[in-house]
């Protein structure tokens, strides 16, 4: 009988919960721009006067994202610091944006004579811009850039080596 | 001999092409997040860059006001006089294939504000004596909200919604 009441005193101790605890979870996946340069560094044989001076290769920009609705468009944009001198021998003889081309996805040839968000006046192209809807906010896109340096309006460039830095620029706004 | 020697050979000669290849053709840059929408005073973020080639990247940061037009144009400006921004750095250099963090604390006067920081990745491997190099720019976007945001927008009053659970 003594044995009998104790393992019933032992077996509602077991019964005893103690009380529910929480651990708070919170995972975060950001929003995110990838932009991938298939070269970094374009070559051109210059021909004096000739309006077809194709570069060595195209650069190819691949962009991938994953954003939030509150983005309603991503741009890709072309420019340079200046229109004037997008090319330059560096004693002030120039090529300007206005005679450098770009041909985006096999498109027309275009030359960077458009006001952009950065960059010099007259010195830039949008070279593409994507909705995003409901459907896109994870995606990619391709542009394949050819270009292009027409030495036409410039008859008389002196020879020597031209040098310049073009600039690619996402925005998500 | 000669054909055991080709194939030995074979292998490390395909790795170290693969390895040139991705080096010269292979360029991500990432930025993530793209927009932070921060609440506080002064508001702390973070940012972060990846370099996913195989060479050391320089990247410089720049703060810029912008404003969007009624068409979704949007026009950056030098950043505005009342926002303060403390960055971790301005500039900095990722090592290949490795992710960098910036801090940032930001204060202005009044809310909603917003800047851009954008980043300038430079010092691309193959740079050319001759010809044209191409660098890259990603946004980063902090909108800085009120702290008491749940107002009536559009009532002449101005009176706050209330948000207090009813009682019994």
């Amino acid at each position: 009988m003594f044995l009998v009441m104790v393992f019933a005193a032992a077996a509602q101790a077991q019964v005893l919960n103690s009380g529910a605890s929480t651990i708070s979870l919170n995972a975060v996946l950001n929003d995110s721009i990838t932009v991938s340069l298939s070269s970094n560094a374009v070559n051109f044989t210059l021909t004096q006067a000739s309006g077809s001076n194709p570069g060595s290769t195209s650069v190819t920009a691949t962009t991938t994202w994953l954003l939030r609705p509150n983005v309603g468009s991503l741009k890709l944009y072309a420019f340079f610091a200046s229109s004037a001198s997008a090319l330059t021998d560096g004693t002030g003889n120039n090529i300007p944006s206005s005679d450098f081309q770009i041909s985006n996805n096999g498109g027309a040839f275009n030359a960077l004579t458009n006001t952009v968000p950065f960059g010099g006046a007259n010195a830039g192209l949008q070279l593409s811009s994507t909705t995003i809807l409901g459907n896109n906010r994870k995606g990619t896109r391709t542009d394949v850039m050819n270009f292009n340096i027409n030495l036409v309006p410039l008859p008389n460039l002196p020879a020597g080596t031209y040098t310049g830095t073009l600039t690619i620029q996402a925005q998500a706004i | 001999m000669k054909t055991s020697f080709l194939r030995t050979a074979r292998r490390p000669l395909a790795s170290a092409l693969w390895v040139f290849v991705l080096g010269t053709a292979v360029s991500a840059q990432t930025v993530r997040p793209v927009i932070n929408e921060l609440i506080g005073d002064p508001v702390k973020g973070r940012v972060e860059y990846v370099n996913d080639s195989l060479t050391p990247l320089n990247v410089v940061l720049e703060a810029k006001s912008f404003t969007v037009s009624e068409t979704g144009e949007v026009s950056y400006r030098l950043l505005d006089s009342d926002i303060h921004i403390k960055l971790s750095t301005t500039s900095f250099r990722i090592q290949p294939q490795q992710t960098y963090y910036v801090f940032y604390e930001a204060t202005a006067p009044h809310t909603p504000a917003w800047f851009v920081i954008y980043a300038n990745f430079t010092g691309f491997a193959f740079r050319t004596a001759q010809g044209m190099n191409v660098r890259l720019q990603l946004p980063h976007t902090v909108y800085l909200l009120p702290k008491h945001s749940l107002r009536s927008l559009n009532s002449t009053s101005s009176a706050p919604i209330s948000m207090r659970p009813r009682t019994r």
